[in-house]
C-alpha cells in the first residue's frame, strides 16, 4: 500500500495529461448526450430579452478575446439570434481590443445566416438600422460614460470605417438611456463597471455573460438584482443555447452544448483524482505519525 | 471550400500543435510560435487603436470632417497630449507625459469616487440589509448572506486584534471565505477545461473533416 | 521653474482634473456635463496613445535584442517580422491608393541602403557590431520583399483587398493564426490546473478541507452529471447541481460581497490618494 500510495503521490504530470486529453477526446467523438436544465441565473437573462418588445435596442459588449471563444462567443452567437428573432435592434461595441474582429465576424455570421434552404434566415435586417457593430474604444469607463451622452460622439465611424450619425439607428437612438437592455459578454472585469458606470446611471437593466474564472465573484451583483442574469462559463452559454432553441437553428448541435460531455468527464476526473490523492496522503500521513511513535 | 480558408485550417491546426509541443517539454518550435503570437498581437493591436480610436476620434473630425459639419480644433489637446505620451520614449523629453497621465488617472479617479460609491458600495450595502423574507427560505437565505457579508468584514479588519469575540467572528468568516474560493476554484477549472474543449473541437470538426474533404 | 513644470505643476492638474470631475456628477447642469463629454472623449483618444506607446516599448525591446544579437534574438526577428508584416496588411489601407505597394517599396529601399552601408563598412574593417545592423537590413528587405510580391499580389487574388474588414489579409491573420494561437495558449492552463489540482490540493486543515468539499461540490454540480447524480429525500430532490446553486447564491455571495465591499471602500481610497498628490506613482521619473 505504501508503494501504491508513492507512485500515485508521485505520478508524472504527463499522465495526467494523457488522461485529461483522453477525457476530452473521447466525449467528443461519441457523445453521451447528459440532458441538463438551465439554471434560475440564465433563465431570467433569457426571459428579460423575450419579454422586450420588436423594434427595442438591445446593446451587447463583446468584451472578450479569441482565448474564451468556447465560453462567451457561443454565447454571442445564441443571444443575436434570440435578438433577430424577436425583431430587436442590436448595437454592438466592445472595449477589448481583441474583441473588435471576433465581435464583428460574430454580428455577421448570424445577421447573414443561411438556413438549410439555402435562404437567409432574417433576410429584412439591414446594417444600420436594425444593427450595428460598432467596434472598439480604449477607456473602459470612458467610454460608457461617453455612450452615456451620446454615441455617436464616442463612436463616430464604426468598425469599418462608416460615419455612424449618418446611420438610420442613431437618428432615433443617441444615447444608452435609450435602449432597453444592456447585455455585457465579458471575458475580463469590465461587468462591475457596466453597473457602475452604465446601468445604474442611466437606469437601463443589464444581465451578463462572463467566464467561468470571473462568474463565482459576480453573484453579490446577481443576489442585488444589479445583474438581471448571470450567464456563466461554457455551461451557461450551453443552457442559453437551449433556451435559445440553436439546434433548430443552425441544424447542428451547437458548440458549447456539444462540449458538455467532455466537461463532465474532466471535471469527473480530477475530482476523483483529488479525492484519491488525498485519500492516499491520510494513508500516508498516518503510516508515518505510526512509525514515528514506534521509533 | 476556398482556397484562403483551407490553408488558413491547415495553418490554424499547426500553429495549435506548435503551442501544444510544450507539453512535452519546452522547445523551439513552442518558442517560434510564441513569438509568432506577439509579432501578431502587436500588430494587430496597433492597427485596431490606429482606425478604430486614433483615426476616428482624433484624426477625421480634425481633418476629413463631415460635410456640413465645422473641424473640432479642440482636439488639437488631446492630439498634442498623446504626442506626449509617446514622447516618453525620448528620456529627455519624457516628463511632459506627466500633464498626459496626471489628467487622464487623476480623471478616473474623480470620476470613480461618485459612482463606485453611488452605484455600487450603497447598492450592495442595501440588498445585504434586506428583508427577512418572504417566508422562512427566503429568511435563512437572508440570515445566512448577513452572517456571512458581517464575518467577513470583520475577518478583513485588521485596526482590531483577531482575539477573544473578533476572532470567534473572523474565523466564521475564514469559513465562509474558504466556501467561496472553493466555489470559485471549481468554477476556474471549468473554465480552463472549456478553453481545452474549444480547441479540441476545432481540430476535430475543421481540421480533420478536411482531410475527409468535407467542409 | 523647471522643477515646478515636472513635478507640481502635474500634480496641481491631477488635483483640480480629480476634483472637477467629482463635482460634475452632483452638477446637472449642461456645461458640467459638457465638461464630463469632452473629458471622456480625450480619455479615448489618450488612452489609445498609451497603447500604443506600450506597443512601440515592445518593439524597441526586440528590436534592441536583434541589433545587439543577444541571446534568441532570432526569435526576436521572427516577432517583428510578423509585426510588419500585420502592420503593411492593415495599417498602410487605403481604398484609392496603393500604399501597401508604396510601404513595401520603402521597405525595400530602407533595406537596400542600409545592406548596402553594412556591406561598406564591413569591408572597411568593421567587426561583429555591425552584424546587427545587417540583420536588420535583411528584415526591412525581406518586410519590402514579401510586401512586394506577397501581399500586394495576394490581396487582389485571394483576399478583399487590404483593410481590417473581413476578408482581408489582415481578417485572415487574425482569424487563423491570431485566434489559435491565443486560444490554445490559453487552453494549455486545463493540463496544468488538472496537475496541481492532484499534486498540491491537500486537504491539510479544516479551512482547506472546506475549501476542497466547496470546489468538488461545485465541479461536478455545475456540469450535467451534477443533475443526474441526486438523491430524493421526504419528496426533495437533492442534486449536486441544486447543492452547488446553493453554495453559489448564498455562502459565496455573502464572502464576495464582503471582499467586494473592502475592494471598494480600497478604490474610493486610492482615488482620494492620487487627487490630492500623494499618490505619485504614476508619473513616474526621478527627476
Amino acid at each position: 500500500m505504501q508503494k501504491l500510495a508513492n507512485i500515485i503521490l508521485n505520478l508524472d504530470r504527463r499522465v495526467i495529461y494523457l488522461i485529461v486529453f483522453i477525457c476530452v477526446l473521447v466525449p467528443l467523438l461519441k457523445p453521451l448526450e447528459l440532458p441538463f436544465e438551465p439554471t434560475q441565473e440564465v433563465k431570467e437573462a433569457f426571459n428579460d430579452i423575450e419579454a422586450l418588445e420588436p423594434g427595442s435596442v438591445v446593446l451587447i459588449s463583446c468584451d472578450f478575446g479569441p482565448s474564451t471563444i468556447p465560453e462567451n462567443y457561443t454565447m454571442l452567437e445564441a443571444l443575436l439570434h434570440q435578438c433577430f428573432r424577436r425583431h430587436l435592434r442590436v448595437i454592438a461595441m466592445t472595449l477589448v481590443p481583441a474583441g473588435a474582429a471576433l465581435g464583428s465576424r460574430g454580428m455577421r455570421e448570424a445577421a447573414e445566416f443561411i438556413d438549410a434552404s439555402g435562404a437567409r434566415l432574417y433576410p429584412d435586417l439591414e446594417y444600420g438600422s436594425d444593427y450595428v457593430y460598432l467596434g472598439y474604444k480604449p477607456g473602459s469607463t470612458a467610454v460608457m460614460l461617453s455612450i452615456g451622452q451620446s454615441f455617436t460622439d464616442a463612436f463616430p465611424r464604426d468598425h469599418e470605417n462608416r460615419v455612424t450619425s449618418q446611420m438610420p439607428i442613431f437618428r432615433e437612438i443617441t444615447a444608452l438611456a435609450d435602449c432597453k437592455y444592456i447585455f455585457d459578454i465579458a471575458s475580463v472585469g469590465l461587468p462591475e463597471y457596466w453597473v457602475s458606470y452604465a446601468s445604474e446611471r442611466e437606469n437601463v437593466p443589464l444581465s451578463v455573460n462572463c467566464t467561468a474564472v470571473s462568474a463565482a465573484q459576480y453573484y453579490p451583483y446577481y443576489a442585488s438584482r444589479q445583474f438581471r442574469g448571470l450567464v456563466g462559463g461554457m455551461k451557461g452559454a450551453a443552457e442559453y443555447e437551449k433556451l435559445v432553441g440553436m439546434e433548430a437553428i443552425i441544424g447542428r448541435i451547437p458548440d458549447a452544448t456539444k462540449g458538455m460531455d467532455a466537461q463532465s468527464a474532466v471535471h469527473l476526473f480530477i475530482v476523483l483524482a483529488i479525492i484519491i490523492a488525498n485519500i492516499f496522503y491520510i494513508m500516508q500521513g498516518r503510516q508515518e505519525r505510526r512509525e514515528g511513535e514506534v521509533s | 471550400m476556398s482556397l484562403s480558408t483551407l490553408l488558413g485550417i491547415w495553418v490554424a491546426a499547426a500553429l495549435t500543435f506548435m503551442i501544444f509541443s510544450f507539453l512535452y517539454k519546452d522547445n523551439a518550435v513552442y518558442k517560434l510560435g510564441e513569438h509568432v503570437f506577439l509579432g501578431i498581437a502587436l500588430g494587430y493591436g496597433w492597427c485596431i487603436y490606429y482606425w478604430n480610436d486614433i483615426f476616428s476620434n482624433a484624426i477625421a473630425p480634425l481633418v476629413y470632417p463631415l460635410e456640413g459639419q465645422a473641424r473640432n480644433w479642440t482636439l488639437i489637446i488631446p492630439i498634442v497630449l498623446g504626442a506626449f505620451i509617446l514622447i516618453r520614449v525620448v528620456p529627455r523629453l519624457a516628463w511632459l507625459s506627466r500633464y498626459s497621465f496626471a489628467l487622464l488617472i487623476a480623471g478616473y479617479a474623480g470620476l470613480a469616487v461618485p459612482n463606485e460609491i453611488a452605484g455600487r458600495f450603497l447598492p450592495q450595502l442595501v440588498a445585504t440589509m434586506g428583508p427577512f423574507g418572504p417566508g422562512w427560505v427566503g429568511a435563512v437565505t437572508q440570515a445566512v448572506l448577513l452572517l456571512g457579508v458581517f464575518c467577513t468584514v470583520v475577518f478583513f479588519f485588521f485596526s482590531l486584534e483577531h482575539r477573544g469575540l473578533v476572532g470567534k467572528i473572523g474565523r466564521v468568516g475564514v469559513l465562509y471565505i474558504m466556501v467561496a474560493f472553493g466555489a470559485a476554484f471549481g468554477y476556474t477549472v471549468m473554465a480552463r477545461v472549456s478553453l481545452l474543449i474549444g480547441r479540441f473541437q476545432f481540430l476535430i470538426y475543421e481540421w480533420i473533416s478536411t482531410m475527409h474533404g468535407s467542409s | 521653474m523647471e522643477q515646478f513644470l515636472k513635478r507640481q505643476l502635474p500634480i496641481g492638474v491631477a488635483f483640480v482634473v480629480g476634483l472637477v470631475l467629482w463635482a460634475v456628477y452632483y452638477i446637472p447642469s449642461g456645461l458640467a456635463q459638457n465638461v464630463q463629454q469632452a473629458f471622456t472623449a480625450w480619455a479615448i483618444i489618450l488612452s489609445g496613445a498609451a497603447l500604443i506607446l506600450g506597443i512601440l516599448s515592445a518593439i524597441h525591446h526586440h528590436w534592441s535584442k536583434v541589433s545587439q544579437q543577444k541571446a534568441g534574438y532570432g526569435y526576436s526577428l521572427v516577432t517583428l517580422f510578423f509585426f510588419g508584416f500585420v502592420l503593411l496588411s492593415g495599417w498602410f489601407s487605403n481604398e484609392h491608393f496603393n500604399w501597401p505597394l508604396w510601404a513595401s517599396i520603402v521597405f525595400f529601399a530602407i533595406g537596400a541602403i542600409m545592406a548596402f552601408i553594412f556591406l561598406l563598412r564591413r569591408i572597411g574593417g568593421a567587426g561583429r557590431a555591425m552584424t546587427g545592423n545587417g540583420i536588420a537590413a535583411a528584415l526591412f528587405l525581406a518586410l519590402g520583399l514579401v510586401g512586394i510580391f506577397g501581399i500586394v499580389p495576394l490581396q487582389a487574388t485571394l483576399f478583399t483587398g487590404l483593410t481590417i474588414k473581413e476578408g482581408s489579409i489582415f481578417d485572415w491573420v487574425f482569424q487563423n493564426m491570431f485566434v489559435p494561437l491565443d486560444a490554445t495558449m490559453f487552453s494549455l492552463l486545463a493540463f496544468y490546473i488538472a496537475s496541481a489540482a492532484f499534486r498540491a490540493f491537500r486537504a491539510r486543515s479544516f479551512e482547506a478541507t472546506a475549501l476542497l468539499i466547496a470546489g468538488c461540490i461545485v465541479m461536478i454540480g455545475r456540469v450535467p452529471l451534477g443533475e443526474q447524480l441526486a438523491v430524493t429525500i421526504s419528496g426533495q430532490t437533492i442534486s449536486f447541481a441544486s447543492v452547488a446553486g446553493w453554495i453559489l447564491n448564498n455562502p459565496n455571495a455573502a464572502a464576495q460581497r464582503g471582499i467586494l465591499l473592502g475592494v471598494l471602500l480600497s478604490m474610493v481610497a486610492i482615488s482620494l490618494r492620487i487627487i490630492f498628490g500623494i499618490e505619485r506613482t504614476y508619473m513616474g521619473g526621478a527627476d
